[in-house]
């Protein structure tokens, strides 16, 4: 790795956003329970993302001729770690803001910037990712979704799966074969913005095991698209899509989605410890030791990772190293507490404890499929060392 | 000065330094000596180059820096397993001269016991100490080793130390923090030691040749290393952390982390690099051990993961009532050390 990790100071500039953004959460998420707070950026509110937005909080890095905020990726690290850390509902403008905005800004046309761009930072035009598929999942390159050329613009068909927000979505970006045929892997892929009100969209929704649809399955039935519906070059959808993961990857939504329950489960600790019912033994004491020591060093990983963002550097393998040990620690949170609360079981558990507790053990193993499976950073971390 | 700049200057000073003259030869023949005069040229030089009076204030004639500016040369220290106490030096020094008290010009060592004046201590570096701080709850000691009987560990640098009252010194009240202070520099030398461990694991897979390949071709190899590479940056990075908490209000808390952290990962690491490295890395002859011994006794210094993870979640459920802003405000930190420094 060329690069190695050096934590710096969040200029005080952009730090100073910090202020007004947990004034506002206290207020906008007063009375909503921990276990609704836990879904965090699962948790779709159009009318937060719109509140967000009239506060120029939405699309802070994206430019400013096009609505955004010009500013620079710590400025939005701070905005979306106080979003995260409160559990704010954030899902609806979500993807736009992190990938799809940025993607566009990098790649699209003046007219693309002109069109999508305002839209996003409103809060008018939400976005779900085009990348998995029934048969392409950690094998990304093995797409089969088609755009073929018609006189007009594009022919689209095929699957796509596991699309997050897709039926609450105006728009998806969707990799898709343009040329050639799936063994040919990276060769022929493209991004084409799809609307997906368009006719032959069929979007099914899926229940996950904790109750929640967050996710469907897309079905793209012979849907015309218009010639301006590719995004960046033909045939370069592969680079693409790998600088839209990394944008994907090296935010703070990799270590505190976990943050709520540890937020609860400590409340009770320092209950305990001011009513003096229950002293908070040892055993807990050093729990919570361990998960704080691992979400400080955490977040100076990240904050070291939006350094180089905001140096201009691409650090994908950096980026991928700290999802693969922030995932880890957002899934020993609900592991330890589940243990931590079972060490007494003639003590009751709050109701509030117990429903976030149960929600985000049973989500947890998402949190190392999404955005990359452990093998697949652990592979990118690899190459970065060298090793193929 | 930035710190940054003088960190980088300091840094790349200290690995030409170290990279000269403290050589797997050089360690092994101060390991070897066990004896309190060993490694005195290598010293000497170390002294001159003024990093054992760095965070001594500009006034009583150090640099006046905080371990902020020093984090990549006590890094070189580790990555150099530096036989010799330089890390604890530099801060005994400082609390010495801030106390007005002359310091011993060889090696100081910190310890940490139940009494102070006189007793029994376990000492990191015992055996190549000229004397060590020992911190009690009642209070500090300046301790001659000359004058105590010290009682060395195995293969390492580290002794029990029994000292009378005759042989110590009881120091001024301002003498505090040595715990916590002796964690943070094992923490910073834990983590430059790491690096190398790990460096010279990937070389090794590089150039071991298996089943026609070399082993860093096998996933199973890649995945392995990934994880090791994980461990040695959290530490690195958990590291500038603490050394960017020093002498701010946020010292112990940042050091707990700091220690935690290289604790944590000590084992891992070194027992990681070892299942690499293969029955090569297990020989006297291969530099390996050179630093997975010393990651392992350091883990428990000045404490373990256990006692350090106990402060940190005592501290955060006594004075924090948010943890996600508790942690937010220990890296407030880095911005009173900018402020303090500019």
């Amino acid at each position: 790795m060329t690069n190695p990790f050096t934590l710096r100071p969040i200029p005080p500039e952009d730090e100073a956003l910090r202020a007004p953004v947990r004034a506002f959460l206290a207020e906008a998420l007063k009375g909503m329970a921990p276990a609704v707070r836990a879904r965090s950026w699962l948790g779709f509110d159009a009318g937060f993302s719109r509140q967000l937005a009239a506060r120029g909080w939405v699309g802070l890095t994206l430019p400013r001729e096009y609505g955004g905020g010009g500013r620079s990726p710590f400025a939005r690290f701070v905005l979306v770690e106080e979003l995260l850390a409160a559990g704010a509902p954030v899902s609806a403008h979500w993807i736009a803001d992190r990938q799809s905005g940025p993607l566009i800004a990098r790649y699209g046309t003046p007219e693309q910037k002109a069109f999508y761009l305002p839209r996003i930072c409103k809060a008018e035009a939400f976005f779900c990712i085009g990348m998995s598929e029934p048969n392409a999942g950690s094998d990304l390159a093995s797409v089969r979704t088609r755009a073929e050329r018609t006189a007009n613009g594009w022919r689209l068909s095929g699957r796509k799966i596991w699309t997050t927000n897709a039926p609450h979505s105006h728009y998806m970006i969707a990799l898709v074969r343009t040329s050639g045929v799936p063994e040919d892997r990276h060769r022929g892929l493209s991004q084409v913005i799809v609307d997906l009100s368009l006719p032959g969209v069929l979007i099914a929704p899926i229940r996950d095991l904790t109750g929640d649809a967050h996710f469907s399955e897309v079905t793209f039935d012979d849907v015309e698209l218009p010639a301006e519906a590719l995004i960046g070059s033909e045939g370069a959808g592969w680079e693409q899509v790998s600088a839209e993961l990394a944008f994907e990857r090296s935010g703070p939504e990799r270590i505190y989605s976990s943050i709520v329950l540890l937020e609860e489960w400590a409340r009770t600790l320092r209950d305990a410890a001011r009513t003096a019912q229950a002293p908070v033994g040892e055993s807990e004491r050093r729990t919570l030791g361990a998960l704080v020591t691992e979400l400080a060093t955490l977040r100076a990983m990240s904050v070291a990772v939006t350094g180089q963002l905001a140096d201009g550097a691409s650090p994908a393998t950096q980026a991928a190293l700290v999802k693969d040990l922030g995932t880890s620690f957002e899934q020993s949170v609900p592991t330890l507490i589940g243990d931590a609360l079972g060490a007494h079981p003639q003590q009751a558990v709050t109701r509030e404890l117990a429903d976030t507790l149960d929600y985000v053990t049973q989500i947890a193993p998402s949190y190392s499929l999404r955005g990359g499976t452990r093998e697949i950073l652990r592979g990118m971390i690899a190459r970065g060392l060298g090793l193929r | 000065m930035e710190e940054n700049t003088m960190d980088d200057m300091l840094t790349e000073s200290a690995q030409a330094v170290l990279a000269q003259c403290c050589t797997p030869q050089v360690v092994r023949s101060v390991e070897a000596a066990r004896d309190r005069s060993a490694g005195r040229e290598l010293w000497d030089q170390l002294d001159a180059l003024g990093f054992l009076d760095a965070l001594v204030p500009e006034e009583k004639g150090g640099s006046g820096l905080r371990l902020a500016a020093t984090t990549g040369a006590l890094f070189a220290f580790g990555s150099h397993a530096l036989p010799l106490p330089a890390a604890h030096t530099m801060i005994a020094r400082e609390l010495l001269a801030r106390a007005g008290i002359e310091a011993p010009r060889g090696p100081i060592a910190l310890a940490l016991a139940n009494a102070s004046r006189h007793g029994t201590a376990f000492v990191p570096y015992g055996l190549v100490a000229e004397a060590m701080i020992v911190e009690t709850t009642d209070g500090a000691s300046l301790v001659s080793l000359a004058d105590a009987e010290v009682r060395g560990h195995g293969e390492s640098l580290d002794a029990t130390v029994t000292y009378p009252s005759r042989a110590s010194r009881s120091l001024p009240a301002t003498v505090r923090g040595v715990g916590e202070l002796g964690a943070l520099a094992t923490a910073a030398t834990m983590a430059g030691a790491m690096q190398r461990v790990f460096d010279m694991t990937l070389a090794y897979v590089n150039d071991r040749q298996q089943f026609g390949r070399s082993l860093g071709k096998f996933q199973a190899v890649q995945q392995q290393l990934s994880v090791l590479a994980e461990h040695v940056a959290a530490t690195r990075v958990a590291a500038q952390l603490g050394c960017a908490g020093h002498r701010t209000s946020k010292q112990r808390v940042a050091a707990a982390i700091a220690k935690a952290r290289a604790s944590r990962a000590a084992p891992l690491v070194a027992n990681g690099a070892h299942a690499l490295v293969g029955a090569m890395g297990i020989t006297a002859e291969f530099d390996l051990q050179l630093y997975t011994r010393r990651l392992h006794a350091q883990r428990f210094q000045y404490g373990s993961e256990s006692y350090w993870d106990d402060v940190v979640g005592t501290h955060a459920i006594d004075h924090w009532s948010n943890v996600a802003a508790g942690v937010v405000g220990i890296f407030d930190a880095l911005d009173e050390a900018a402020t303090a420094s500019a």
